[in-house]
C-alpha cells in the first residue's frame, strides 16, 4: 500500500535509531519518541483521488511503550477519589468498571499489577493521562505507530488474527515485551486500546451502509484502502461500537504526549 | 402482487391450515398488539413449537452473542462467534403482525462488537443499524413482522464476511396468520462454509484464514456448525409414515447449497422460504447464501436418509453430510430392497483386473503346472460365462470345449484373452455377437489359463508358454472378431 521512497526510509530509520527512551517523571510508563511521518490510513478522505492525497501526516510525538498497568492505575485511583470503583459516576464509566479487580479494597498480586489495566472507560483513561501530564493518542497517531512504516506487516497481521482466534486468553505481564520499529510494545494482540477520537470515524453501526462519508458498504467499503485487511476492519468497527463510558474486559489504553 | 396470489389460493388452501385470505404487509402493520410473551428459542436441530395464538402480540427475544471455541471436526476446533452459544444461532419463531422487542446481548468476555441483521425486518440494515453492540453491552430495538416467511439473520459488523464465516447466522420463522399445516416432525438445519489456516483435517485449534475466505475456498462445508453434527447419534429421527418438515438455511458466507436428501423426494418445497405457492415433487432445491427454504416430505420407507449439499465434494470431502433415521417396518411395496445379484458384464471391452490372480506368486515350470494353475484362473475369471464345463451358453457365450475358433491357433486365443473380443463371431457353426472384456493377466497367467483350456474337455492339448503370450499379446480393445 504505502510506497516509501528510499531517501525517506533512511531518514525514518535514523530517527528510529536515535529515538529517545525517556523515563517519565510524574509516574506513568516509559515513553518513546515517535518521529513524524506519513501513513496511508485505513479510511481515506472523501474525494481524495491521488495516492498522495490519501496519506496522513503525523507530527512527531511521544507514546507510552506499554499500556497502562493495573498497578499504575491503582495509584491513580487511590489518589483520585472520583475514580474509585464505588464512587465513579455511571455517566463516566459503566458497571463493568475495574470489575476484574474483584471486591473493592482487595489488593491484587504483583503479577496482576504488571498486566494492562482493562475495564476502564474513555473518561477514566483520559483522566489518568492528564494526571501524568499526558493525553490519549489520536487514532491517526495510534494507527501510524501500529503501521510501523510497514515493517513486519505480515507478522503483525498474523498476530492479530491469532489473537482473535483464542477467546479469554490470560493477559500477559507487560515486562520485557517485544518492541516494534518505533520501540513500542503490543500495539495489537494484547488488548484493544482507547484513542482520543475513537468515535470520530464514520463507521456505521451497520457495516454495509453505503450512503455516507467513509462508510462501509456491502461488507467492504468504497473508501477503504485495503479491503483484505480484516484486522483493521475489526479495529475500526470495535471503536465505533464504543461510547465514552463503556468499559471492556479486553479494552485498555496507553498515553501519548506532544513533543515539546 | 399479494392480490395476484389470490388466484393461486386453490393451491394454497391445500397447504394452509386455515382458509383465510393472506394478510398484506399494510394490514400487518396496523394489526393491534395484544399482550406480551417471551419467545421460545431453540438450538439446532430443534425448532420451537408452532404458534397457536390467533392474534399479534409483543414478543421479547433475548439473544446472547458468545465467542467460543468448539469442535469443527474430529480433532479440529475453531473459535466460533455465535448467536446463543451454537452454530447456527437460535431458531426464532414468531407470527406475522407480531411486534418483536429484540435484546442483543454481547457477552463481556467477547473481543468483538456485534450486531444483527434479520432478513425478516423491514427497516435500515434489518436491525443492524440499531444493534451495534460492544462487548459487555446490550442493545434493544423493536420491529413489526410485516411479511411471513422463513428468514436468515446474521451479524453485519465489519468485516461482515468474517463474522458470518465464524458462524454468526440463524433462522427466524414468521408464521403466516393462517398458521401452518401440522406435521409430525420439524427440524432446523443450516449450512455454512468455514475457512481454516490448516487444511481439512489438520488437528488442533484452527484460526480463520482470511485469504481462503476471500478466495472462496473453504476447508469445511458443514451442516449445523460441525462435521458430524447430524450423523450417528445426532441423526435426525422420524418414524415410518410421519411427515417431516425441514427448515434449511444457508449462512454462507459464500457458498450456496444444492440441498438434497438421498432417497427422498420433497413432496412440497417452499422455495426461498415464502409461505404460499409451494412447489411439488422436488429432488434437489437450491438455497442461496443468506437464504432459506422449508420442505415437507412423508417418510414411507424405514432406513437412513442422507442430507447432502449435492455439490458432492462438499458432502464427501468437506463435511456437508447429515442423516435422517427413519424407523419402522419394511415397506416392500414402495421399496423392495435387494432382490437379486447377478454377474453383470458391461458393454464395451474393458479391463478386468483380478486381485486374487494378480497377487499369486506361483510360477509354472512346465505344462502340467500350467494346467494346474490355470484351473484357478479359469474358475475365477472365465467360468462365469464359458461355464466350468467349457460348454458356454448358447446364443450368449461361445463354448471353449472343442472350439474350432481356437482349436489350432494359439495366437487367436491369446489375442482374445489379452485384447478382448467383440462383434460377430462364428464358433462351431453357431453365430455369436457379444463382448468379451480384455483381461489384465500377466504372461504367465494367460499361458496357464489357455493351457488349462487346451488340455480339457477334449481339446487339442496345446501348450501355451509365457513366450507365446509375449509374442501375440495385444492391447485392450484392439482385437475385433474375424
Amino acid at each position: 500500500m504505502i510506497k516509501v521512497s528510499p531517501r525517506y526510509c533512511c531518514t525514518v530509520l535514523l530517527a528510529v535509531v536515535s529515538s529517545l527512551i525517556l523515563r517519565s517523571t510524574a509516574s506513568g510508563g516509559e515513553i518513546s519518541f515517535i518521529p513524524a511521518g506519513n501513513y496511508a490510513p485505513f479510511y481515506t478522505k472523501e474525494g481524495s483521488s491521488s495516492s498522495e492525497d490519501k496519506l496522513i501526516r503525523v507530527k512527531a510525538f511521544l507514546l507510552d511503550i506499554h499500556q497502562v498497568t493495573n498497578e499504575e492505575f491503582r495509584q491513580f485511583a487511590s489518589s483520585n477519589e472520583e475514580w474509585r470503583r464505588g464512587n465513579v459516576s455511571k455517566l463516566f464509566a459503566d458497571t463493568h468498571y475495574l470489575q476484574h479487580w474483584g471486591e473493592e479494597g482487595k489488593e491484587f498480586g504483583p503479577e496482576e499489577g504488571n498486566k494492562p489495566v482493562v475495564n476502564v472507560s474513555w473518561f477514566a483513561a483520559q483522566s489518568y493521562c492528564e494526571s501524568v501530564g499526558k493525553r490519549l493518542p489520536t487514532t491517526d497517531e495510534w494507527e501510524y505507530v501500529l503501521n510501523d512504516m510497514d515493517r513486519n506487516k505480515e507478522a503483525v497481521h498474523r498476530a492479530v488474527m491469532d489473537w482473535y482466534a483464542v477467546p479469554n486468553r490470560e493477559l500477559p505481564s507487560l515486562i520485557n515485551r517485544p518492541k516494534n520499529g518505533f520501540g513500542i510494545s503490543d500495539m495489537v494482540a494484547v488488548v484493544w486500546e482507547w484513542t482520543n477520537d475513537f468515535n470520530n470515524f464514520m463507521v456505521r453501526s451497520d457495516a454495509r451502509d453505503s450512503g455516507s462519508k467513509a462508510a462501509f458498504c456491502g461488507g467492504g467499503s468504497l473508501n477503504v484502502t485495503e479491503l483484505d485487511n480484516y484486522a483493521a476492519f475489526m479495529r475500526y468497527s470495535y471503536r465505533s461500537s464504543l461510547q465514552g463510558n463503556f468499559t471492556g474486559k479486553n479494552l485498555g489504553f496507553r498515553c501519548a504526549k506532544d513533543k515539546e | 402482487m399479494k392480490k395476484l396470489i389470490g388466484a393461486f389460493l386453490g393451491l394454497a388452501y391445500l397447504t394452509l391450515g386455515y382458509h383465510a385470505q393472506a394478510a398484506t404487509a399494510d394490514e400487518n402493520e396496523k394489526e393491534k398488539i395484544k399482550g406480551q410473551e417471551v419467545a421460545v428459542i431453540t438450538d439446532a436441530p430443534n425448532v420451537p413449537p408452532p404458534i397457536t395464538r390467533k392474534f399479534a402480540t409483543k414478543v421479547l427475544v433475548n439473544l446472547e452473542v458468545k465467542e467460543q471455541e468448539a469442535r469443527l471436526a474430529d480433532g479440529v476446533s475453531y473459535t466460533f462467534w455465535t448467536f446463543g452459544g451454537k452454530v447456527p444461532g437460535k431458531f426464532i419463531r414468531i407470527r406475522e403482525g407480531d411486534l418483536v422487542e429484540f435484546h442483543l446481548n454481547n457477552h463481556p468476555d467477547n473481543k468483538m462488537p456485534h450486531n444483527i441483521d434479520l432478513h425478516a425486518v423491514t427497516g435500515p440494515g434489518g436491525g443492524a443499524a440499531s444493534s451495534l453492540t460492544a462487548p459487555g453491552h446490550s442493545s434493544v430495538f423493536s420491529f413489526k413482522a410485516l411479511n411471513p416467511g422463513l428468514y436468515v439473520y446474521h451479524c453485519a459488523t465489519a468485516p461482515v464476511a468474517m463474522h458470518v464465516a465464524n458462524g454468526m447466522y440463524g433462522l427466524i420463522l414468521v408464521e403466516p396468520k393462517e398458521g401452518m399445516t401440522k406435521v409430525d416432525r420439524e427440524y432446523y438445519v443450516m449450512q455454512g462454509d468455514f475457512y481454516t489456516q490448516g487444511k481439512n483435517g489438520e488437528q488442533g485449534l484452527q484460526p480463520f484464514s482470511m485469504s481462503k475466505a476471500i478466495d472462496e475456498k473453504p476447508d469445511y462445508v458443514v451442516f449445523n456448525g460441525a462435521a458430524g453434527s447430524l450423523t450417528g447419534e445426532n441423526a435426525l429421527q422420524a418414524k415410518k409414515g410421519e411427515t417431516v418438515r425441514l427448515y434449511v438455511g444457508v449462512g454462507g458466507p459464500n457458498l450456496t447449497s444444492s440441498f438434497h436428501v438421498i432417497g427422498e423426494i420433497f413432496d412440497t418445497v417452499y422455495q426461498e422460504g415464502h409461505t404460499s405457492n409451494p412447489v411439488k415433487n422436488v429432488q434437489t432445491t437450491l438455497i442461496p447464501a443468506g437464504g432459506a427454504s422449508y420442505m415437507e416430505f412423508k417418510v414411507n420407507v424405514p432406513g437412513n436418509y442422507i442430507l447432502v449439499d449435492h455439490s458432492l465434494t462438499r458432502a464427501f470431502n468437506k463435511g456437508a453430510l447429515g442423516m435422517l433415521k427413519v424407523v419402522g417396518d419394511d415397506n416392500k411395496l414402495v421399496y423392495s430392497g435387494k432382490t437379486g445379484d447377478e454377474v453383470y458384464l458391461a458393454e464395451g471391452a474393458s479391463i478386468n483386473a483380478n486381485p486374487d490372480v494378480k497377487g499369486s506368486k506361483a510360477v509354472a515350470k512346465n505344462k502340467d503346472d500350467r494346467v494346474k494353475l490355470g484351473g484357478n484362473i479359469y474358475n475365477t475369471n472365465c467360468a462365469a460365462c464359458h461355464q466350468p464345463s467349457g460348454a458356454g451358453i448358447p446364443q450368449a457365450f461361445p463354448p471353449l470345449a472343442k472350439s474350432d475358433y481356437i482349436a489350432k491357433d494359439k495366437a487367436k486365443a491369446i489375442k482374445a484373452v489379452t485384447g478382448g473380443l467383440q462383434g460377430k463371431l462364428v464358433v462351431n457353426g453357431q453365430e455369436y455377437n457379444g463382448v468379451m472384456p480384455s483381461w489384465s493377466l500377466n504372461d504367465d497367467e494367460v499361458a496357464n489359463v489357455l493351457t488349462y483350456v487346451y488340455n480339457n474337455w477334449g481339446n487339442s492339448g496345446l501348450d501355451v508358454t509365457p513366450d507365446d503370450v509375449k509374442q501375440h499379446r495385444v492391447a485392450a480393445s484392439k482385437n475385433a472378431a474375424e
